[in-house]
C-alpha cells in the first residue's frame, strides 16, 4: 500500500481523481495527524490586538496555539476556554463528517488536501455554516483550521492543480 | 474558483461581512513586519504566514468586492475597505515578497470591486523593475490592442 503522503502528492501530480477506497485511507491518516506545532512569530498588530482581550503573545508560539489563539478571541469561532485538543477533536469531527468534501491541490507549491464539511459549533459569535481544515503532504501535519461560508471564501489563484474529489 | 453571485451574496451577514474585513485588515497591518522577518523565516514559517494572514483574508477579499458592488457595505466598512486596499497597494514590494502579488494583484481588486476606485488621492507604490518585467508582455498586449 501506497504512503498516504505520496498518494496525495501522486493524485496532485497526475491530476487523478481518488477512488473511494483511496479517499477513505487519506481520511483516516488526516484524521489522527497532529495539528502544525513548530514555533511561528506572531506580528506585532496581531500581539496588540490579543492584548486588547487580556492575552498576551510571547514573541514566540507554536503553531497551534496561534491558531487557536486566533479563533477564540480574533475570529471568535470558538468558545473562550477551548483547549488546543478540545479544538483538534473539532477538526477531526469534521474530517471524519460523512458530508466532507476533499480536495487535493497545492499551495504555494506545497501539496495539501483540504476538508470542507458542515460546523458542529453552535453559539459563538463568529459561527459559520462550515469547517475547513487544511492538511500538508509535506510536514505531515494539519496546517489550518476554521469555520468558512463555503468554497469562495477558501481558495485562492494561489491554490494550484485544484481538483474536487468529493 | 467563481466569483458568487448575487443570490449567493444574500446568504452572507453583517457578521460574515466583519470577519472577512477583519481578516483583511490582520493580513494588511501585519504584513510590513512579516516581510521585515521573511529573509529569516524558514519554509514553514513563510508557509503558516501565507496560510494564517493571507489565506483567510484573499479569497474573501474577492467576495468583499462583490459585496462592495452590490452595496452590501456600510459607508464606514467602505471607508475602511479603501484605507486597507491602499494600504495593500503601498506595500505591494512587500506583498509581492511574502505572498506573490504584483501588479495584476493590485488590477484584481479593480475588477473585484473596491470603493477605492472612487479616490482621487494618489498613491505611491513601491514596486520593483523585475516584478514589472515579469507582466511587461501582458501589459503591452494591452496596449497593442488599442486602435490607433
Amino acid at each position: 500500500m501506497m504512503d498516504v503522503d505520496a498518494l496525495i502528492i501522486e493524485l496532485i501530480e497526475s491530476d487523478r481523481r481518488a477512488t473511494d477506497e483511496e479517499l477513505s485511507q487519506i481520511v483516516a491518516h488526516v484524521a489522527q495527524a497532529p495539528f502544525a506545532s513548530r514555533l511561528v512569530r506572531p506580528p506585532r498588530w496581531w500581539r496588540d490586538a490579543l492584548a486588547r482581550h487580556g492575552i498576551t503573545m510571547p514573541g514566540r508560539v507554536s503553531a497551534s496555539e496561534a491558531h487557536l489563539l486566533k479563533r477564540i478571541y480574533y475570529d471568535q469561532q470558538w468558545p473562550v476556554g477551548t483547549t488546543t485538543d478540545q479544538f483538534v477533536t473539532d477538526l477531526q469531527l469534521a474530517i471524519r463528517h460523512l458530508d466532507v468534501r476533499i480536495w487535493t491541490y497545492e499551495y504555494f507549491g506545497e501539496p495539501c488536501i483540504g476538508l470542507l464539511a458542515p460546523s458542529h459549533i453552535r453559539g459563538t459569535p463568529g459561527a459559520k455554516p462550515y469547517i475547513f481544515v487544511a492538511y500538508s503532504a509535506r510536514y505531515g501535519t494539519l496546517t489550518t483550521g476554521y469555520q468558512a461560508t463555503g468554497p469562495e471564501t477558501i481558495f485562492n489563484e494561489k491554490h494550484q492543480r485544484l481538483t474536487q474529489h468529493r | 474558483m467563481n466569483v458568487p453571485d448575487k443570490l449567493r451574496l444574500s446568504t452572507y451577514t453583517s457578521h460574515h461581512i466583519e470577519s472577512f474585513l477583519r481578516n483583511y485588515e490582520l493580513m494588511v497591518k501585519s504584513l510590513p513586519e512579516v516581510a521585515e522577518w521573511w529573509p529569516g523565516m524558514d519554509d514553514f514559517e513563510r508557509q503558516h504566514a501565507r496560510t494564517a494572514y493571507f489565506g483567510e483574508a484573499w479569497a474573501p477579499r474577492r467576495v468583499l468586492g462583490a459585496l462592495y458592488r452590490a452595496g452590501r457595505l456600510t459607508a464606514e466598512q467602505e471607508a475602511e475597505l479603501a484605507a486597507l486596499d491602499g494600504e495593500l497597494i503601498q506595500h505591494l514590494d512587500e506583498a509581492h515578497l511574502c505572498y506573490g502579488l504584483n501588479f495584476q494583484s493590485v488590477a484584481q481588486l479593480f475588477t473585484w470591486g473596491t470603493p477605492l476606485a472612487q479616490s482621487d488621492e494618489i498613491i505611491r507604490i513601491s514596486i520593483r523593475p523585475r516584478t514589472l518585467n515579469e507582466i511587461a508582455p501582458a501589459l503591452a498586449a494591452i496596449g497593442e490592442t488599442v486602435p490607433v
